[in-house]
């Protein structure tokens, strides 16, 4: 069930403002009142009580499958790292639990730095769509657990950062035209100073390839889960004006530029024999560019991010089987000759 | 414990630092540490680092959560509570905490089991509103430069009923 078979299937077309945003994802921190956090935990059998009360409780819908972590390879956890199903914290951990939906967008991280890491992907700016889908799961694990909350201080976490709703909204942006016009760093200055991070979504350090973006909130106690929502999707509509201007002053001055940039791009992605990871990341994010000006066309921007996220190296393992990852950048190269031709 | 830096007083500040993927811990003592705060660069920003910038001594430390065994100087050091009783324990420390974290010491959203009901789609109706608003909002400027200001007043009350209405 951890194939790539249904993996991303959420990942649908024609999402909301799909030309600019990528996905949506609710993540909520829940810990037990009664069971030390994941961190000072000694005993196993609190351990073992942490991973059945979420079992037993999210497992009578047939929607949703558990997983002891330790049971899963090397191979699933970094494809789940990738598909941000799951963190690279829980990947590592000895004690952690997944439970998840079908298609992965609603899943539980059980033991990571809390007892419970709520968690929902969706398409596109969802963000709404995206918490009631999260909320519900709240909801029903909430009906037979009793969660650690204070009337004072909210839902109480390991991290103070997280206290009150535990709440973390992300957005994944693709910005291409304002990272060409160097405008990331004043973005990042302008979203800090309203209480939201932006990091690179893709590889680490500062340069984020193929120019995606993670745009979350950073206060989560004396506001409610509304106005995380709305005050994050009130600032990520101006990222996306500015980026879609961007674009298209870009496309003017560049013009002819611009085009042979993009179809340089399609070329290489339909018959190139070796495509790195984050060439591949790089390759995309430019077609992408080129579908939302309408110069490239015949392909959507949702099928572009599956493409993108089924190129990443233990995706694309997972689904061409261990035999032929000796020379992974050729796999990959013939995966992406399909998915173009 | 002797101080790292001068080798003469007891250390009282317990630094630990996480430079380049290193977990770095020194001990200082408080005329030091007041030295080295101002000359420490912080290559990335780290909550460790920030928690125990609210403790130069140790006042308090020994207080142990009888939930969970943490101390307060567990917490200072590595910026996670241990279990739910840990916030009743180390309320003093932790308010002013949350309050330089978050602006905010009181919890205002929903309680376990409650539905939060917001509207999906309305995502879309939003963004027409803000895209209104800003175009309303240009018109302000330019009726405010030609000193039109029956059609400014107008224009302001008109951007005062969209954003109480956007919530």
């Amino acid at each position: 069930m951890l194939s790539g078979a249904n993996m991303l299937a959420w990942l649908t077309d024609n999402a909301p403002e799909c030309d600019v945003v990528v996905s949506t994802r609710i993540r909520l921190a829940r810990n037990l009142a009664d069971i030390p956090f994941p961190a000072r935990i000694r005993r196993m059998e609190d351990i073992e009580a942490v991973h059945s009360r979420a079992r037993e409780c999210l497992t009578k819908s047939p929607t949703f499958t558990y997983e002891r972590l330790s049971d899963l390879t090397e191979l699933d956890k970094r494809a789940l790292v990738e598909g941000h199903v799951i963190s690279s914290d829980l990947a590592r951990s000895k004690y952690g639990g997944l439970i998840t939906s079908a298609d992965q967008s609603l899943s539980v991280m059980i033991m990571e730095e809390d007892h419970y890491r709520l968690q929902g992907l969706g398409a596109g700016m969802s963000l709404f769509a995206t918490y009631n889908l999260v909320d519900k799961l709240d909801q029903m694990l909430a009906s037979e657990v009793n969660y650690a909350f204070s009337d004072e201080l909210g839902f109480l976490t390991s991290c103070p950062t997280n206290v009150g709703t535990g709440m973390r909204a992300s957005l994944m942006l693709h910005l291409p035209a304002l990272s060409a016009v160097k405008g990331i760093p004043r973005i990042s200055q302008m979203i800090g100073k309203m209480g939201m991070t932006v990091r690179g979504a893709f590889g680490e350090g500062s340069t984020a390839a193929g120019a995606f973006y993670q745009i979350s909130n950073q206060v989560t106690l004396g506001v409610t889960e509304k106005e995380i929502l709305m005050h994050l999707l009130s600032i990520a509509n101006k990222v996306i004006d500015f980026e879609r201007n961007a674009r298209k002053e870009l496309y003017s001055n560049m013009g002819m530029a611009l085009e042979d940039k993009i179809w340089r791009a399609v070329g290489t992605l339909k018959y190139a024999r070796r495509i790195s990871d984050a060439e591949a990341q790089k390759l995309i994010s430019d077609v992408a560019f080129g579908v939302s000006l309408g110069i490239v066309t015949g392909i959507t921007s949702g099928q572009l991010y599956r493409i993108m996220m089924n190129a990443r190296p233990a995706i694309l393992a997972s689904a061409s089987g261990p035999q032929q990852a000796q020379d992974r950048d050729a796999v990959r190269a013939d995966m992406l000759r399909q998915a173009f031709s | 414990m002797l101080c790292d830096q001068c080798l003469k007083n007891a250390a009282t500040v317990h630094m630990t630092t996480f430079v380049n993927g290193q977990v770095k811990t020194v001990h200082l003592c408080s005329q030091c540490a007041a030295k080295k705060k101002g000359s420490v660069a912080i290559p990335w920003f780290s909550f460790n680092d920030f928690f125990s910038a609210f403790y130069d001594e140790e006042e308090g430390s020994d207080v142990v959560c009888e939930g969970c065994g943490t101390t307060l100087a567990n917490f200072t050091k590595e910026g996670r509570l241990g279990c739910a009783r840990c916030y009743e324990t180390f309320k003093s420390s932790l308010m002013p905490i949350l309050k330089s974290i978050h602006m905010n010491t009181r919890h205002t959203g929903k309680r376990p089991g409650e539905a939060v009901v917001v509207e999906p789609g309305r995502e879309a109706a939003l963004s027409e509103v803000e895209q209104r608003k800003e175009q309303l909002k240009k018109k302000l400027r330019e009726a405010v430069a030609v000193e039109n200001y029956e059609e400014a007043a107008r224009l302001r009350d008109e951007i005062a009923l969209l954003e109480k209405e956007g919530g």
